[in-house]
């Protein structure tokens, strides 16, 4: 008995050592942006919002913002369509080298984003396309659809076909079947899908930053100033940061629950 | 296939193509073709001069400075991965099969929400920590442990700590979602007959939990290799890293045919990677997609 007791025990210590690992850091990012001191380091000073009055003053970080928002819309009109149009086609058809597609779009998912950003630089150079938002959205489309694909595959694979035969005998043509019956059973996994893919474009670095050319997105300015200096803007910043991702992650959590009911 | 089944495949076919060519396949053949050729100058790129060689691989063979980058990251990786296993499968084990409802509603997301925190602001956090008048530094010398503070960053073991922070969430998810689907009643009925706990985890679950430790490793591993923030934050700007080694051919060094070789060597890393693991354990990729 004492041995369970000891067992549980060790294990609720673990967790609060893990949990406290995970927050610790952020708490730190945190707390600094609220501290009156030109730099990001304690001891605490006193309370300010100046770091959050100092980033509508930065317009690097306005135009960062903007842009990074831009380059999400973009990303999630591209990759929603190519996305859910292939988990149509791997879904429901049979064709010669399926396998082949099968692999070659879910490839990206396994590549590290340099990569996928640096084969991309070459081949949009090769073509005398200068690197810059456009390049940026390409690149991010790449990998991000097929997140939209897996999310709408998972959805489309319980849909239950004899509706859309229903529809067929009642006189609706295909199109208008899937259109009127399969789409509105997507819907909560498209949603889902969309809002995974603007976080995810939102959050990239790694391939945008080959291909943003001299242009900037929120992450890639984060970057460049902590290169440059630490100041509790960063802070700031990361605040905002952490606020929308986080709601924009509860979000899809919320949506993709739905879908799988 | 009816004609008009055809021709419906054929128009659904369109979009996957043009992203599959456009976007991955003849972006990473210019890669590799780049890689195969001289760094010449721009005005004699397509002469005749303009020929295939192994030159940037031979150059990465013979340059023991490349060499070390590179296994020093290919090291790095595998020991982030290992540990993150060992870090996350307590806390995947904890949410999957000890909390009880509330809890590991609670506990999912509490694991969650870091988890949704930009590599790059995680990244941050630590060097706010460990630099000079960083928090360690502060909370050392308030507790007379350290004298002079020094920083703690620009060190290897800092960058693969950052790398660990930054990416062993990506392993506890897909251990949860397979731990999640083991059947309790045969932890159960193995301790009804007696075995011990050591036997139980040998033996019924961890073959259980294989596809989603596949699926974690295969991300971590990745994204270990892959990293550009990490290193460049914690490691300093002396320090090599393989990902650093590539972004200089094309930024500072302005030679993308090496640059090229690099980036392919790193993506057949991680394809050898992927494979490796997959045939190791004897699974399907089918299955690490649906546990990840």
């Amino acid at each position: 008995m004492t041995t369970r007791v000891l067992a549980r025990v060790t294990y609720l210590l673990y967790l609060g050592v893990f949990l406290s690992f995970l927050y610790v850091p952020l708490a730190v990012v945190g707390i600094l942006a609220f501290n009156n001191s030109a730099l990001p380091q304690f001891p605490w000073q006193g309370f300010t919002l100046r770091w959050f009055r100092a980033i509508a003053a930065d317009p690097l970080l306005l135009r960062a913002v903007a842009n990074s928002v831009v380059v999400g819309a973009a990303v999630v009109a591209l990759a929603a369509p190519i996305g859910v149009i292939t988990a149509f086609l791997l879904v429901r058809y049979r064709f010669p080298g399926k396998n082949l597609l099968y692999t070659l779009v879910l490839s990206p998912l396994v590549t590290p984003g340099v990569i996928l950003g640096v084969s991309m630089l070459i081949f949009f150079d090769s073509l005398g396309v200068q690197a810059g938002l456009a390049t940026a959205v390409l690149g991010q489309t790449s990998f991000i659809a097929s997140f939209v694909l897996l999310i709408a595959a998972a959805r489309l694979q319980k849909f239950d076909r004899s509706l859309e035969e229903a529809a067929q005998d009642l006189g609706a043509t295909p199109l208008r079947a899937v259109l009127l019956i399969t789409l509105p059973f997507l819907r909560p996994a498209v949603m889902a899908a969309c809002v995974v893919a603007f976080l995810l474009s939102f959050d990239n670095f790694n391939t945008t930053f080959f291909l943003i050319g001299n242009e900037i997105t929120l992450p890639i300015r984060i970057y460049t100033t902590v290169r440059l200096e630490l100041s509790p803007t960063i802070n700031a910043i990361s605040v905002v940061f952490i606020l929308l991702t986080v709601t924009m992650g509860m979000a899809t959590e919320l949506l993709r629950r739905r879908a799988s009911t | 296939m009816p004609r008009r089944t055809a021709a419906a495949a054929a128009v659904l076919m369109l979009p996957a193509l043009l992203w599959v060519l456009l976007l991955l396949v003849i972006p990473q053949f210019k890669m590799l073709d780049l890689s195969l050729r001289f760094n010449l100058p721009i005005e004699q790129v397509g002469t005749e001069a303009d020929v295939h060689t192994l030159v940037n691989y031979h150059a990465f063979v013979t340059n023991p400075l490349y060499w070390k980058v590179f296994l020093k990251t290919l090291y790095s990786a595998v020991v982030i991965t290992l540990v993150s296993f060992l870090v996350a499968f307590p806390v995947a084990y904890a949410m999957a099969k000890l909390a009880s409802g509330s809890w590991r509603r609670r506990l999912l997301i509490l694991i969650l929400i870091p988890f949704w925190v930009n590599e790059i602001v995680r990244t941050y956090a630590w060097v706010l920590i460990l630099t000079e008048h960083g928090v360690l530094n502060q909370v050392l010398q308030a507790l007379g442990l350290m004298q002079e503070p020094v920083s703690h960053l620009y060190r290897d073991s800092t960058v693969v700590i950052g790398m660990t922070y930054a990416y062993m969430l990506f392993m506890i998810f897909p251990l949860y979602a397979v731990l999640e689907s083991l059947d309790t009643s045969l932890i159960e009925a193995a301790q009804d007959l007696g075995a011990h706990w050591l036997q139980v985890l040998r033996h019924i679950i961890l073959p259980h939990a294989i596809p989603g430790a596949a699926a974690g490793g295969i991300m971590v591993f990745m994204l270990s290799v892959g990293t550009f923030v990490v290193p460049s934050f914690l490691g300093g700007k002396g320090a090599l890293w393989f990902v650093e080694l590539i972004y200089r051919r094309f930024y500072d060094a302005l030679n993308w045919n090496l640059g090229s070789a690099f980036s392919f060597i790193l993506l057949a890393l991680s394809m050898l990677f992927v494979v490796g693991v997959l045939r190791l354990f004897g699974i399907a990729v089918r299955r690490v997609i649906q546990a990840s």
